[in-house]
């Protein structure tokens, strides 16, 4: 499988990557994703081609903790989309948290309330909408839903 | 020796520190250290203080027989401990550890006096200036070292 941790050569990519899909939610600033991986319990994994280890396709980012687990950011580049990359991703992200927890193990993420595309891609891969959900979430305004799952 | 290759925890502090510094000729550029860093044959050092917190770091481009060290940053809050002239030492012992005896290079910013001074000090020598300006209209200046003299120096 082409998942692999992430290494500062890959700090660029998921900065731009971040940067041109989440822009919109949280105006420009580059430097979120790097505050998020710089924080303690974090890790990164980065989704690279079958072939060139060099050439990455996708990121997230997981905030790891003993009473449950955050994704804070994954995302796939656009021209890799509908591969199921972001399936991939998100399954290596549970088997290293389950790794790390031992046990059954909550995970959480939030998801823009207009994105019906991201909403539908937690939904299948088994996260459900825990209540209430969060009003001006992001720095623009828009508010998310709050979609937890539990593993193991 | 406090200097280490970077890992990306180190990330944030790198692209911080470059904007801090390095903007003024570049203009806001939060990524063009990460862009340097995810080129291959690339080298990123981290300096870290008595606390264990990083304080300056370099990155430099290797290529067989010459390499450019294309950005060196110390915090304000830590300059003027010969922070600079560590990193630079070990910039040039990577270097030679990678290819031998080896060209360093490196461009300094003319109005830059503090930065041309420490890189003088160290032994780079002037040889031009770079063919593209700085975004702000500043003149690069052109230095060069060959890594092996301060090593015989200290051998």
């Amino acid at each position: 499988m082409p998942i692999r941790d992430a290494t500062l050569r890959d700090a660029f990519f998921i900065t731009e990557l971040d940067e041109s899909e989440f822009n919109r939610y949280a105006g420009p600033n580059a430097l979120t994703p790097l505050r998020l991986m710089t924080e303690p319990n974090t890790f990164t994994l980065i989704y690279a081609h079958d072939d060139l280890e060099d050439l990455q396709l996708g990121f997230a980012i997981v905030q790891w903790k003993n009473g449950g687990s955050y994704i804070p950011d994954i995302a796939v580049a656009p021209t890799q989309r509908h591969r199921g990359i972001g399936k991939i991703l998100l399954e290596a992200s549970e088997t290293k948290i389950l790794e790390m927890a031992k046990r059954p193990h909550l995970i959480g993420l939030h998801v823009g309330l207009h994105n019906a595309l991201g909403r539908q891609f937690f939904a299948d891969q088994g996260f459900k909408y825990f209540q209430p959900f969060v009003p001006r979430f992001y720095a623009n305004g828009e508010p998310a839903l709050w979609m937890v799952k539990t593993i193991g | 020796m406090p200097s280490r290759d970077a890992t990306l925890k180190d990330a944030l502090f790198i692209a911080e520190l470059d904007e801090e510094l390095l903007s003024n000729y570049n203009g806001p550029h939060a990524l063009s250290a990460l862009k340097m860093m995810a080129y291959p044959d690339t080298v990123s050092l981290i300096y870290t203080d008595e606390e264990n917190s990083p304080a300056g770091f370099a990155i430099i481009q290797w290529k067989k027989d010459h390499s450019y060290i294309t950005q060196i940053a110390v915090k304000p809050s830590h300059q003027n401990r010969g922070i600079g002239p560590v990193l630079l030492e070990e910039c040039e012992r990577r270097v030679f550890e990678l290819g031998g005896p080896h060209m360093l290079e490196l461009h300094v910013a003319e109005d830059n006096a503090r930065a041309r001074k420490v890189f003088e000090t160290f032994g780079f020598e002037y040889t031009g200036v770079a063919p593209v300006l700085f975004k702000n209209g500043v003149k690069p200046l052109r230095m060069l070292k060959f890594a092996k003299a301060l090593l015989q120096s200290k051998a």
